[in-house]
């Protein structure tokens, strides 16, 4: 093949001018730290890093949802914690009336006071809102106050307390189809129906029940005012076992909380160092490659150099 | 002896040395074709029995061309063309598709966050307004890549124009050459500059429009390109471009009302971008669009926020003309078959009163659907035929909405997102998608519950549960539609770059070819100038040592 001095200079100039666009490129990768810069450096891996990204995004909400959630749990544990004491608190109150060996009115009324006070308090709890004015016991109704005094005696005790919130849970997303419920129903206050149709309606009623017996509004014999008692006791027994379910219940989901979190951060980490796998350039490679292409482009610009300075002109006298 | 030999000699080696000249002269010339004399003797004298030479005389300049490697290489600049300019396209559609952090495709998952972080504070008013917020942004960036594609589009059609312009001087001096070297061919003269000149633009003008190359009588081209004669003889085809009734741009012969199939080159590149390309990447943004305003649509409408149930509403997508059928009415996403449940609550009492309506698009108009409605009780329906939009109001003391009774879809006809009553997004397609403005403008109406209470995430369920539904009709999700998109668009900048590299590689290999035949060397020059040179001095010599000789003899006494 014949070759021209010209064919030798496009020749060279070509290669030094691919050389050149390929260190370019690796010192834009260099200098961002990463190897895929554009769709078209890897279409499917560029689609993998942005998917990546999309996942660990929707999980860092996820994150601060299970924060939220956790607040509401926690507030609603310590609300049903707080209904258990108020329980067991009125059951020593009922044990103190039930033992006493005689009817003391006086001694009634101040024990009929303090369940009127437990009353009270349980209401509060039941009515209890979160930080956000949500109410931590009206199911999704999260904005009606969930327990209500419909009806009072001659001294304005509660003899009527009525439940207007929802029968259904507020639930929050925690990851993809993944629900939990934070904000229950005030059915937590209910008592275990046994079947009897005087069985009282919820731990309200029990209170309710146990505060007129004291006072012994009915007029039952000592007999018949013992076995009310010991009845009430009872309840209130079966009301502060369902307390310790639902807390049972609280508890495991948020240990589910917690392992789903632990799950989260797992996964996020995850994702995080494929992504670093996928686009992250690999410094040592490019910088052997840069310094490759360095080392021809300089033997490029050299045989530039030289073929310029051979010509047959030079040798001519 | 002859002074005619020499004289021939120093002649001959003249016009070499000129021919030399030009060579070293034109060796950076681009499409210069070395040229070489051809040297012959002259034919002989008889002088006696003896036939005697008379000299040497040049022949003629040829001109050293291969004219399959030229034609291939015309073939392969119109093959780089097409790839250059096709390249060209899809680089500037990676760049305006692939913005990882502002696209229609970032910003639907942003929205879909926005909701599942929703959940969690469902009775917090600023985080729906920031979700409502975060809606518009999909909208807006749906309109801005709509924008950003057509003023691709419209860059596209200015570069289409810029080259036709650039096409027709080209034809025209390439047929005003043909004129030029038909006429030196007749007076029997060998053309080569001209012919270079011609090869040249020739070669330029296949980079911007394939063109193929017919060899006529006196050395005249006919180029042929679509079908059409862009060249025969001394005249050229004047091309112009034009829009159809569509407004897609054809190139036509000026004059004409008929578009010539171009293909190769730039501009055949830029006309399958234009026709392919841009429309096949608008379409899947506008398809994007589309299902995510009937996603969003089908779980809003049939959905409530904390506002409640209405006292009014007012469709938002209004109809060109309330008489005529749904299906034609101009409506971007018509409903279907199907039917819609309408209750209508006493405030006072609580008690909640449904009632069906059917409805069939291809036989109801907005007249018809609006009577429908006017027939539930304490509800009025009003068509308003100047704005083709149906109002809904209940009468006082009621309320209505459109969540169903909670077992059965209560919008099966997709008839609420179709009008826009209660609807998520309004609008067809990319770039006309909007957030409704009743939304925009009370971001208590995104509707995240199916029950009406507040704490109710029901709705809003259904609407995070759009994320991960398969929707698009290759069976993937909204965002995942767009990264597919991001990938498709990168794989054809990936194959049209290596298309383009294989073209231009090829194209070095012809063009070292062509060198290689054609191309100055001027180290040969600088040899066949020195042996022309000493070829002169010789023959000086000889015409000394005749004049010497002559001398001699005359100086005989």
């Amino acid at each position: 093949m014949r070759v021209t001095t010209e064919m030798q200079f496009q020749g060279l100039l070509r290669n030094t001018q691919k050389t050149l666009a390929g260190m370019a490129k690796l010192q834009d990768q260099l200098a961002s730290g990463l190897r895929l810069q554009r769709p078209s450096d890897g279409p499917a891996e560029t689609v993998r890093v942005l998917k990546n990204r999309q996942d660990d995004a929707r999980l860092t909400t996820h994150l601060a949802t299970i924060r939220d959630a956790s607040v509401a749990l926690d507030a609603s544990t310590a609300a049903i914690t707080d209904v258990k004491n108020v329980l067991t608190h009125a059951k020593d109150i009922a044990l103190q009336a039930a033992n006493s060996a005689a009817s003391d009115p006086a001694s009634d009324q101040a024990l009929a006071q303090e369940i009127d006070g437990a009353l009270s308090t349980l209401l509060q709890i039941g009515n209890r809102k979160l930080s956000d004015g949500r109410s931590l016991f009206a199911g999704t109704a999260t904005e009606t106050t969930p327990f209500v005094v419909a009806a009072t005696d001659s001294a304005g005790r509660p003899t009527q307390i009525n439940y207007q919130g929802s029968d259904a849970s507020s639930q929050v997303l925690i990851g993809p189809g993944q629900t939990l419920n934070t904000l229950i129903p005030g059915h937590v206050f209910e008592l275990p129906q046994t079947g009897n149709s005087s069985d009282p309606k919820d731990a309200f009623q029990v209170l309710m029940n146990l505060r007129d017996d004291i006072r012994n509004t009915r007029g039952l014999s000592s007999t018949d005012r013992n076995a009310a008692l010991t009845k009430h006791i009872d309840e209130l027994d079966r009301a502060t076992t369902s307390a310790l379910d639902t807390l049972g219940t609280q508890g495991v989901q948020a240990e589910l909380l917690t392992q789903w979190r632990d799950r989260i951060t797992d996964v996020q980490l995850s994702l995080q160092k494929q992504n670093v796998e996928l686009e992250s350039v690999d410094v040592a490679a490019a910088i052997t490659s840069l310094t490759q292409n360095q080392n021809l482009y300089k033997i490029g610009l050299s045989l530039i150099q030289q073929i310029n300075s051979l010509n047959l002109s030079d040798f001519l006298q | 002896m002859q002074f005619g030999i020499g004289v021939s000699a120093l002649t001959t080696s003249q016009r070499a040395m000129d021919v030399i000249g030009n060579n070293i002269a034109n060796a950076n010339t681009p499409g210069y074709h070395r040229q070489v004399v051809q040297l012959s003797s002259v034919a002989p004298q008889r002088l006696d029995n003896l036939s005697i030479g008379r000299g040497v005389e040049v022949a003629g300049i040829q001109r050293l061309i291969n004219e399959h490697i030229e034609e291939t290489q015309i073939r392969q600049t119109a093959a780089t063309g097409t790839s250059e300019s096709q390249l060209s396209v899809a680089t500037q559609l990676e760049s305006r598709l692939s913005n990882e952090k502002a696209s229609p495709g970032a910003r639907l998952e942003t929205l879909f966050n926005r909701l599942e972080g929703l959940s969690s504070q469902l009775n917090s008013s600023a985080e729906r307004k920031l979700t409502v917020a975060s809606a518009d942004q999909v909208a807006r960036e749906f309109n801005s890549s709509a924008t950003d594609l057509l003023h691709l589009r419209d860059d596209l059609d200015q570069s289409i124009g810029a080259l036709v312009t650039e096409i027709n001087p080209l034809t025209r001096q390439i047929a005003q050459l043909n004129a030029e070297i038909a006429r030196q061919s007749t007076l029997g003269s060998a053309p080569n500059d001209l012919m270079d000149q011609r090869s040249q633009a020739v070669q330029q003008l296949s980079q911007k429009i394939g063109v193929e190359v017919l060899s006529g009588n006196q050395g005249q081209l006919t180029l042929m390109s679509g079908g059409a004669a862009l060249v025969v003889g001394g005249r050229a085809l004047s091309l112009e471009v034009a829009r159809n009734a569509d407004g897609e741009v054809g190139i036509r012969a000026a004059g004409t009302s008929t578009d010539l199939p171009v293909a190769g080159g730039q501009l055949g590149g830029y006309l399958i971008a234009r026709s392919e390309t841009m429309p096949r990447y608008i379409a899947r943004i506008d398809d994007l669009a589309r299902a995510v305003a009937k996603a969003f649509n089908s779980v809003q409408t049939t959905g409530v926020g904390v506002a409640g149930a209405f006292t009014t509403l007012t469709s938002q997508q209004a109809v060109r003309d309330v008489t005529q059928t749904l299906t034609s009415a101009g409506l971007p996403s018509p409903p279907t078959a199907g039917t819609v449940i309408v209750a209508v609550t006493n405030t006072a009492t609580g008690e909640r009163t449904l009632t069906t309506i059917n409805v069939d698009p291809t036989q109801q108009s907005l007249n018809d659907i609006g009577n429908a409605f006017g027939t539930i009780p304490n509800l009025t329906a009003f068509v308003n035929s100047q704005s083709g939009t149906l109002s809904l109001m209940s009468a006082p003391g009621f309320k209505f909405d459109f969540r169903g009774d909670g077992t059965t879809s209560s919008d099966s006809a997709g008839l609420l997102g179709a009008l826009g009553l209660n609807s998520f997004f309004t609008g067809g397609d990319a770039a006309t998608l909007k957030v409704s403005s009743d939304l925009l403008s009370n971001a208590d109406r995104l509707a995240t519950s199916s029950s009406g209470q507040p704490g109710d995430s029901g709705n809003l369920q259904r609407l995070v549960a759009l994320r991960d539904a398969p929707l698009m009709p290759n069976g993937t999700t909204l965002s995942g539609d767009f990264l597919q998109t991001i990938a498709d668009v990168g794989a054809d900048v990936q194959g049209l770059t290596e298309q383009f590299d294989t073209n231009q590689l090829l194209l070095d290999r012809l063009e070292q070819q062509r060198q290689s035949l054609s191309g100055v060397d001027t180290n040969e020059e600088m040899v066949n100038l020195l042996k022309f040179q000493r070829m002169f001095q010789i023959a000086s010599r000889y015409i000394n040592v005749l004049n010497t000789t002559y001398d001699d003899l005359l100086s005989i006494r």
